[in-house]
């Protein structure tokens, strides 16, 4: 697996002596873009907090990993820390940032004695000023989102704030700060050292009824067949969720899975979690616990996610005991679109996806239920 | 730097730094907006003033436009958005039980929402606080009061608790608001678009005493009250109505009617008198007033250096209730058990004082300029009508320099 290659001080080494500019520019080459779901360029990214000029920069690492189904962020924790700590730094480094935060989601603790001793070993070995402190995620789904994680680390509530300014301008303290992903990271260190680094390789966390649940590396452009040979799924597989907030898909086994497919079919690929869903679930019982998951984790803080969530719950609740009507299907959707078009942050804009696509590629599921 | 942008398919050029919606308001183009205050930070929550930008819906308040940009402010889309927010916002307050004085009546007219197809959810306990009282299934999480109490007042005594729809307005750690660090200063009512915050009402206390024939009950007025009362006439805002208040008063049942700005002139006598002590005797200095029990529960709550600091003066409401209880009792040989004084003040944090024990019940009750104007109103009077009379004697004289103190605070 490429994800699992070490760089072992040598991607650090590599940046020091190319000088952060040459990095942007090698980094923009390889085409690394987030891989937390917004892929943003990262060359990008980190040119613009290094061009903004402030005494004090922040890196913060986004290890809150909250999406139902990715699992990715662990596995790479638990098997190539170094490297991940290693990116870190050379991040900081071309920004310009003396002071970096781990933000580990509450439910990986037992990572953190693991992490400390390697950052410890990183850090002596590296021979750098910058320094890496843990933060425990505040066990908010919406904290993995940039600018409620440098809430949260601040000590307030982990909310969304408004944008922009953006973090690379604006972020902790008001100071320039980089908030990236785990995967993004690592890829990092990767990109800069190896010249076969390849940037559509990227990690899938598999789940759902199948034998063989877990990371996988697969290339952009997949086949869904190759995906199952790997999965081995126990019955046969209907439909697909991206996590929670990607939308839920219909499959067969000759789709390809790329960015095009899956923008297609109004989805979001999100961090490529696949959550595999097999004949023997229903539709509706997907988009229930979906619908459950978001009412929970909404923040409260914008109108139509804090009560449009709830609503489509309470409808689901209704059509799934056969009370629903022609109506409730109609506001469902409704309420869907509203929350995706006028929420404040990206939880809110995907909080009805899951409505919006199921209805889309499984609507006779819904109207079998409903009152004639 | 200035911007092109098409506003509503016309070409106009603005400074980059303003928002969508200071835009609008420059080119008289009006739009809703309920969790907006001027002058604080748009933290956009209601989603009401929403707006298309480059077919994209986004929050006017918080939004400033880029280059070219192109803003419809008043297509279907942007109009089904704003009302269906509105009707998401909190189904408890659509039915009827808003007064009309509340900044979502309003909105309700613009927004065009008549009814509501949601039944209400959560079922909150009301916080009976002894001055304010707030009422969580009112409340539509705009943070307006958050805002005001954190930002202006710099007291925090509000903030947000749990998540999702349960996400509510509270004192921390779900306490009450009468049992955390809040100084009464009422701002949180005033920036309440559909008052879930409101005063503990004396007016019901006040009636009855008026009712009662033992009872002699006088009014004092505040210096402020004569100029903010018209407003809630539909009078032009700041409109000098002594005379007409005074008579409004009366005829609602009280036997005399004071005025504060005699206490006024007693406070600065004895403040200047203290000031004077001090200087000589080498007391603390700044001297600061002890007039506002606001400013005073703030400095107890939170700046106990300064406490020494504070003159040791009643405020005029306090001193008046003294004279009245002593003074005047004492010349118009009545007990002074039978005497209820009644404040008419523009503030929450009077009513607070006036229940503190060291002040030895020499003011019964408090009533606020919003619960003078509602007993006059319920009294059938026509305040705009009304033939002018002069405060009582002998407590209604002064020398009128008070009244600067409504100005300067």
């Amino acid at each position: 697996m490429q994800i699992l290659r070490e760089t072992k001080l040598e991607a650090l080494a590599k940046s020091r002596e190319l000088g952060p500019k040459k990095v942007l520019d090698l980094l923009k080459e390889k085409e690394l873009v987030g891989r937390g779901g917004a892929a943003f360029l990262t060359s990008k990214k980190w040119g613009i907090a290094r061009n903004t000029k402030s005494d004090k920069k922040y890196i913060i690492c986004n290890a809150d990993e909250g999406e139902p189904g990715t699992f990715k962020d662990k596995f790479i924790i638990k098997y190539n820390a170094k490297t991940l700590i290693e990116g870190i730094l050379i991040a900081a480094e071309v920004v310009g940032a003396k002071i970096c935060y781990f933000y580990l989601r509450g439910e990986y603790e037992y990572l953190r004695e693991k992490l400390e001793h390697d950052i410890k070993h990183v850090l002596i070995r590296a021979n750098s000023e910058v320094d890496i402190i843990i933060v425990r995620g505040a066990g908010s789904y919406v904290c993995g989102e940039e600018s409620a994680i440098i809430q949260s680390i601040m000590g307030n509530r982990g909310q969304p704030q408004y944008k922009p300014p953006y973090p690379p301008v604006e972020g902790l303290w008001g100071k320039p700060t980089i908030v990236n992903n785990v995967e993004t990271l690592i890829c990092a260190a990767q990109a800069i050292l190896y010249e076969d680094w390849k940037p559509n390789l990227r990690l899938f966390s598999l789940s759902g009824n199948l034998s063989n649940p877990g990371v996988y590396e697969l290339p952009l452009g997949v086949k869904m067949s190759s995906i199952m040979d790997i999965a081995q799924p126990d019955k046969k597989i209907k439909a697909i969720t991206f996590g929670a907030f990607g939308g839920i898909m219909k499959v067969d086994e000759d789709m390809i899975i790329n960015l095009e497919t899956i923008r297609n079919a109004r989805c979001h690929h999100g961090s490529f979690s696949i959550i595999f869903i097999d004949e023997s679930k229903k539709i509706i019982d997907v988009c229930y616990s979906i619908a459950k998951f978001y009412a929970y984790e909404s923040c409260g803080k914008c109108t139509p996610c804090r009560e449009g969530t709830v609503r489509i719950l309470n409808i689901l609740k209704k059509i799934k005991s056969k009370q629903g009507d022609e109506n409730d299907l109609v506001l469902l959707e409704e309420i869907a679109h509203q929350i995706q078009d006028t929420s404040l942050c990206g939880l809110g804009m995907s909080a009805g996806n899951h409505i919006i696509t199921s209805l889309k590629h499984f609507r006779n599921d819904f109207e079998r239920l409903i009152q004639k | 730097m200035k911007i092109e942008i098409i506003l509503n398919e016309q070409k106009i050029k603005v400074e980059d730094n303003l928002s969508i919606l200071d835009i609008c308001k420059s080119q008289g183009i009006n739009i809703p907006t309920l969790c907006f205050q001027k002058g604080l930070f748009p933290e956009g929550r209601c989603r009401i003033c929403l707006v298309e930008m480059d077919g994209k819906l986004v929050t006017s308040c918080s939004t400033k436009p880029k280059k070219n940009a192109k803003i419809l402010t008043n297509t279907e889309k942007v109009r089904q958005a704003r009302k269906k927010n509105l009707e998401l916002i909190n189904p408890t307050i659509c039915r009827g039980n808003v007064d009309n004085e509340h900044l979502i009546c309003e909105l309700y007219k613009e927004v065009g929402l008549e009814s509501n197809r949601f039944e209400p959810l959560v079922k909150h306990t009301l916080d009976l606080g002894d001055v304010i009282i707030r009422d969580n299934n009112k409340c539509i999480n705009c943070g307006r009061c958050v805002q005001v109490c954190s930002q202006i007042q710099a007291v925090h005594a509000l903030d947000f608790s749990s998540r999702g729809h349960n996400a509510h307005v509270t004192p921390y750690m779900n306490k009450k608001l009468s049992e955390v660090a809040c100084i009464k200063c009422g701002q949180c009512i005033i920036s309440c678009p559909v008052g879930a915050i409101y005063e503990r009402s004396h007016i019901e206390a006040v009636e009855a005493a008026i009712k009662d024939p033992k009872k002699h009950v006088i009014a004092q007025t505040a210096p402020s009250i004569r100029v903010s009362l018209g407003e809630l006439f539909s009078m032009e805002g700041g409109s000098l109505i002594t005379g007409k208040m005074v008579s409004a008063i009366k005829s609602c049942g009280f036997d005399r009617v004071f005025d504060v700005n005699l206490a006024a002139d007693l406070t600065i006598m004895e403040e200047g008198t203290e000031f004077l002590k001090r200087l000589e005797s080498g007391g603390k200095f700044p001297m600061i007033t002890s007039c506002c029990p606001g400013w005073v529960l703030m400095a107890e709550h939170f700046h106990h250096d300064l406490l020494d600091n504070l003159s040791t003066c009643k405020s005029p409401q306090e001193m008046m209730g003294s004279m009245i209880k002593t003074y005047y009792a004492k010349k118009k040989k009545i007990d002074p058990k039978d005497i209820v004084v009644v404040s008419i003040m523009p503030c929450t944090a009077k009513k607070f004082e006036s229940n503190r024990p060291e002040m030895k019940n020499m003011v019964d009750y408090v009533l606020t300029t919003r619960e003078i104007a509602k007993l006059i109103k319920k009294n059938q009077i026509d305040l705009k009508n009304i033939k002018e009379k002069e405060f009582d004697k002998p407590l209604g004289i002064s020398t009128g320099a008070g009244a600067i103190f409504g100005v300067s605070g």
